[in-house]
């Protein structure tokens, strides 16, 4: 797993150069980054660095898809008097994540330690944790709807990259945050990055966080959220709210899954899937003769709520990192900076 | 890699209807060394896997016994149930665990004991109260009330007279309603029978385990009647696929209710609007 910078080792990547750092990962990792499907970016497999897009704004789901994966068999097993339980992750090649956003490596952050809970720790997530390699990207750009700078998570990373990368026009200056990290810079043979550099690169990402158009104001927002639990405004949210959960599944720090068994026709071999599950769905609190969440204006507030309340409980950090995704991507055009603006105002009133 | 996910064959050693829809089996690991690696508290659960029907969170309803044995106290109810009464001894299920809170077997040690059970809220106090009897001397007076639906619905009525038999220790039973006509005992919610409790607020816990409402109307009463939310302790029923705080699903405020529960203090929850008690 990256650690947090410990050397300062900068160099600088001409722009056009981008496939020579492929290059260099791909004789050890699966390489993944941002790239042209359709008229949207998405993280999958580089095969040829021309697909990349470093420019890209957003993209549908976060990387968390590569570690977290969306559908996953657990094990297999044969439906018998006794069964015999197995395991069939196969090791994979390990993972690394070519130009992930600082928003989305925070939220990796954050699922690491949903993941490892010390006794228990989710064996296969952990395990591509571990071996991953991460170049994060920062955003010298801003996009529309992100306000990670609200959530301290943007626009520059700050821990958990093998290498950072910033655009800063002449090239990207690429900073190693790991003996790993500082290995593969060291191979590119690069030009050392400047003090100038390093500079510009303050200064790209000084001027995206003041662009950043959309903000979030993280002040006592627990208490605030706590003290408003019963406003009404929540009553007017549900009408709103579609209950679709896209929201949950472009969320890059949802990590709910579901898990079912699969039985073939022969109704002998069985394999127990998990899939990403969510809050937002009916039957997500259901048990015999009781749903805890019923109601649709319970699903979005244990969203919310878990987003930027208990998540601090859990973890003392928010639960959300300001992607916008949520924002994007819901039909009903509902914006959670809005959300927590409106209770901020209601409970100042 | 040792993977939590993955349960473990435990065989049925013994299959004991309880009722009409409500069985007990009590199993044993195959494998020797998971029969000896595993120890449970009174209050914990296992996830029970039937394969090709899933797995479930069930309470353990046995005492720790040492014999390598547990058992589980299950109803009929869904798919993973119903497969599991299709099962025979000698058939095999998965499991995993035991996860999560317990009874507070130590804290109760030298104070008068209310356990309050609703249906089969019985089964995972009965943990709870085999420890009891184990070291009878340490605890004070155990009053066990027990309400159900109907007669019909009784779990355990076959051990209540060995129960009624171990000093200091009264066991109450009633029922929502009598549709046979051939009942002799109490009629009316299980809060009913607090008017005449046999162990008073100033030293007892009190333990409660059943449906939502009766947990939600027991705590209110016993509020009332002055004991202390510290001293108050209720088991929680959520989804759950994981046991272990990852799949999200019991989430309660901020509790998971697979760890930090299912046994809470009330007063840890009592702000809690979603814990429903």
């Amino acid at each position: 797993m990256p650690k947090t910078a410990a050397q300062t080792q900068t160099a600088l990547l001409p722009a056009e150069e981008l496939g020579r750092l492929v290059d260099a990962l791909a004789s050890r990792y699966k390489v993944f980054g941002p790239v042209a499907k359709g008229s949207e970016v998405r993280f999958d497999e580089i095969c040829d660095p021309q697909d990349l897009r470093p420019l890209y704004s957003h993209t549908v789901l976060s990387p968390k898809k590569l570690f977290h994966r969306p559908v996953e068999p657990l094990f297999t097993a044969k439906r018998a008097q006794t069964f015999h339980a197995a395991s069939d992750a196969e090791p994979d090649r390990p993972i690394a994540v070519l130009g992930i956003h600082p928003c989305d490596l925070a939220a990796l952050l954050r699922l690491d330690r949903v993941f490892d809970r010390g006794q228990y720790k989710d064996p296969v997530y952990t395990a591509r944790r571990k071996d991953a390699f991460i170049a994060v990207l920062n955003c010298s750009v801003p996009c529309d709807k992100g306000f990670c700078a609200s959530m301290g998570t943007g626009p520059g990373a700050e821990e958990g990259y093998d290498l950072a990368l910033t655009d800063i026009e002449d090239g990207y200056l690429v900073e190693a945050g790991s003996e790993q990290g500082r290995r593969v810079l060291e191979s590119l043979n690069l030009e050392a990055g400047t003090d100038q550099d390093v500079s510009v690169k303050k200064y790209a990402l000084d001027r995206t966080a003041s662009q950043l158009r959309k903000r979030l104001d993280t002040t006592d927002l627990p208490q605030i959220l706590e003290s408003e639990f019963e406003h009404p405004y929540w009553g007017e949210l549900k009408e709103r709210c579609l209950g679709c959960a896209n929201c949950t599944m472009v969320c890059p720090t949802c990590f709910c899954y579901d898990v079912a068994d699969q039985i073939d026709l022969g109704l002998t071999d069985v394999k127990r899937v998990r899939s990403w599950d969510s809050c937002l769905l009916v039957q997500f609190a259901q048990v015999h003769g009781a749903n805890f969440r019923k109601q649709r204006e319970a699903r979005i507030k244990q969203w919310i709520y878990h987003k930027l309340d208990y998540w601090v409980a859990q973890q003392g950090t928010f639960g959300c990192v300001g992607c916008g995704r949520c924002i994007r991507w819901c039909p009903a055009n509902i914006d959670i900076t809005d959300v927590v603006a409106r209770m901020r105002m209601e409970a100042e009133a | 890699m040792s993977d939590f996910l993955i349960p473990k064959e435990a065989v049925i050693k013994q299959i004991k209807p309880q009722t009409y829809d409500t069985t007990t089996y009590t199993l044993s690991f195959v494998d020797p060394e998971d029969r000896n690696a595993y120890s449970f508290a009174p209050g914990q659960f296992n996830m029970v896997s039937v394969f090709g029907f899933g797995e479930a969170p069930i309470s353990i309803s046995s005492g720790p016994n040492g014999n390598g044995t547990f058992d589980h106290t299950v109803r009929a109810v869904g798919n993973l149930t119903k497969a599991l009464t299709r099962m025979q001894v000698g058939d095999v299920v998965g499991i995993r665990g035991p996860y999560g809170s317990r009874w507070p077997v130590d804290e109760a040690k030298g104070k008068d004991i209310l356990v309050v059970a609703g249906g089969i809220g019985l089964a995972p106090l009965r943990p709870f109260i085999m420890e009891v009897f184990r070291n009878r001397s340490e605890y004070g007076r155990l009053e066990i009330c027990y309400g159900a639906r109907t007669p019909k619905d009784l779990l355990f009525t076959d051990e209540f007279e060995q129960w009624r038999s171990v000093p200091d220790t009264l066991v109450r039973v009633t029922v929502d309603r009598a549709p046979d006509g051939d009942w002799q005992g109490n009629v009316g919610v299980v809060t009913t029978l607090f008017t005449d409790l046999s162990v008073g607020p100033s030293n007892t816990i009190a333990l409660l385990c059943g449906p939502d409402i009766m947990m939600r109307f027991g705590v209110l009463d016993l509020l009332k009647r002055h004991y202390a939310p510290e001293a108050i302790f209720v088991s929680l029923e959520r989804r759950m696929k994981c046991g272990v705080g990852m799949c999200g699903h019991c989430q309660c405020g901020p509790f998971f209710v697979c760890q930090d529960g299912p046994v809470f203090r009330y007063s840890d929850i009592q702000n809690v609007v979603e814990s429903m008690v």
